[in-house]
């Protein structure tokens, strides 16, 4: 089956010259078998087998000697040239993780042969098969695993509150230091992940907030900037080893200061970077129609921190309905009510029990299911 | 002094002085998963509670019963119970038969082909063979 190309670069990505991409753009599988010719080693063939925009050269039977030899001195140019844009699509190549296939060449128009031995072909017999794609997506050297796509937002999701807050606490921090460091433009960049030390980092310093919802940060914030530059050759950082355990987040809840959470996200730049952010390092997505409501790092949390989906219907009326559930008249059992219950209520239950321990029928309470009493039967624990 | 038992003014009939819902106890059950009880669950959540508000006098028991279709047990003063199979209805239409089992007395149903029921006894008395003048055959 034939697989649509993709490519392993982060979408919509904004890079700054130095910075690289999240994830690892050439791996050394696919270095190692994909052919890569040192410049030493290309040959015309090579260049070919790379780039054939040029018409591939007509069997001499059906080209006029004089032409060829025109074209001589300048295939040598261009094949100087052509030499030059195959080390630069090899370096490409190295660059992506997959092998595109080659451009398709085109054949001579039939009315425009020259040669007055050609005769056009009526049948299809005898003719070579040529053109299409073959097996080239099915070789795994041309399409490595690596080269999936890989997003920014990371595939598995945050839901613990405790890290939903470290993190929506992380990103506004991050934001109000490239601000105040005026570094407005790097708000809509790429951000790098670092580890659980600059998590603490970042964490450890102050926000202050006045009473207009504008908040300022102090401490050491270059190195807080410095870490948000994604540099060359640094290992890939996988975002579910950026955050703290739900404990130690917990933790550092307990005893933070909560008035950050009065800052105010109106200035939209602000609200973006923060949301992206957060969205790097949560996998959290905030929809577009809730973005408006969003007024204050409060209100994000809100947002993020709904309560999951119930199950079940049971226990949708259970948390849900309450005043359904509350009601005086109404009984509400979230599991199947059976004959052990009603007798239960009637007070019946335990004279059953007595009576069956008294005649030595029953071990145990009647409400173990009939299985493990099964189970017991069998000398089974 | 001869006794002498008090005269019967009238016959007590509910709703004559009280009325008595002869509904005491409403079983609601529904299944999770089932699309039958889809209209069921939607009952459950739009409509139950103020019903159950308005009637206080009855005694509602929600329960599921999974991988069965859900049904209405109405439970009557006489005994006896009266059970709706309510799958695949709406919620309105389940709403209706919430009501039908409220209102009903819990008796059989009966047919009723006379023109005029009443629960008075006649003015002439019930005739007897031991009494009056007899007949001469």
């Amino acid at each position: 089956m034939r697989r649509i190309s993709r490519l392993g670069k982060p979408s919509g990505a904004r890079l700054a010259p130095t910075a690289r991409p999240l994830a690892p753009l050439c791996t050394p599988r696919a270095a190692a078998t994909r052919p890569s010719p040192t410049p030493a080693a290309v040959t015309i063939n090579t260049l070919r087998f790379y780039s054939s925009r040029q018409p591939e050269p007509l069997p001499a039977s059906l080209t006029s000697g004089g032409k060829s030899a025109a074209a001589a001195p300048e295939s040598v140019e261009e094949l100087a040239a052509e030499e030059l844009e195959v080390q630069q699509f090899d370096h490409q190549s190295q660059q992506r993780v997959f092998v595109p296939p080659p451009r398709p060449s085109v054949a001579e128009r039939a009315d425009t042969i020259t040669d007055t031995l050609y005769t056009p072909a009526t049948t299809a017999e005898g003719l070579e098969s040529i053109g299409g794609l073959g097996s080239w997506w099915d070789d795994p050297a041309h399409w490595p695993e690596t080269s999936d796509f890989v997003g920014f937002k990371p595939k598995h999701k945050v839901q613990e509150p405790a890290l939903l807050e470290a993190a929506v606490r992380r990103a506004l921090t991050e934001t109000l230091v490239m601000k105040q460091l005026g570094q407005e433009e790097q708000l809509t960049g790429i951000w790098g992940l670092q580890g659980k030390a600059q998590h603490d980092a970042v964490l450890a310093l102050d926000i202050r907030v006045d009473s207009d919802g504008t908040a300022t940060v102090t401490g050491d914030l270059h190195a807080v900037a410095d870490g948000l530059v994604v540099k060359d050759g640094e290992p890939n950082v996988d975002s579910a080893d950026v955050l703290p355990s739900a404990a130690e987040a917990l933790a550092w809840k307990q005893q933070a200061d909560q008035s950050w959470k009065g800052t105010s996200l109106q200035d939209a730049r602000l609200k973006f970077a923060v949301i992206k952010r957060v969205m790097q390092l949560t996998g959290q997505v905030v929809p577009d129609q809730k973005l408006a409501d969003i007024a204050t790092a409060r209100g994000l949390l809100a947002t993020l921190s709904k309560p999951p989906k119930p199950k079940t219907f049971s226990q949708e009326i259970e948390t849900k309905k309450q005043d359904l559930v509350a009601l005086p008249n109404v009984a509400f059992s979230p599991k199947r009510v059976t004959r052990g219950h009603k007798d239960q209520a009637l007070g019946r239950y335990k004279l059953i029990e007595a009576e069956f321990r008294k005649r030595d029928l029953q071990d145990g309470p009647l409400s173990v299911p009939k299985s493990r009493e099964k189970k017991h039967w069998n000398g089974e624990a | 002094m001869t006794i002498r038992a008090l005269e019967k003014i009238s016959v007590g009939q509910n709703g004559i002085g009280s009325f008595i819902l002869q509904c005491k106890r409403l079983d609601i059950h529904y299944c999770d998963h089932s699309g039958s009880s889809r209209g069921m669950n939607a009952f459950i959540k739009t409509h139950l509670a103020k019903f159950a508000q308005t009637h206080p006098a009855i005694e509602f028991a929600v329960s599921p019963r999974p991988r069965k279709h859900p049904v209405m047990i109405g439970h009557y003063i006489n005994g006896r119970q009266k059970s709706i199979c309510v799958a695949n209805m709406e919620p309105s239409q389940i709403l209706k038969k919430a009501e039908l089992l409220r209102d009903a007395s819990g008796d059989k149903v009966k047919r009723v082909n006379k023109p005029v029921t009443s629960v008075n006894e006649s003015v002439r008395g019930i005739w007897s063979p031991y009494h009056g003048n007899g007949m001469a055959v």
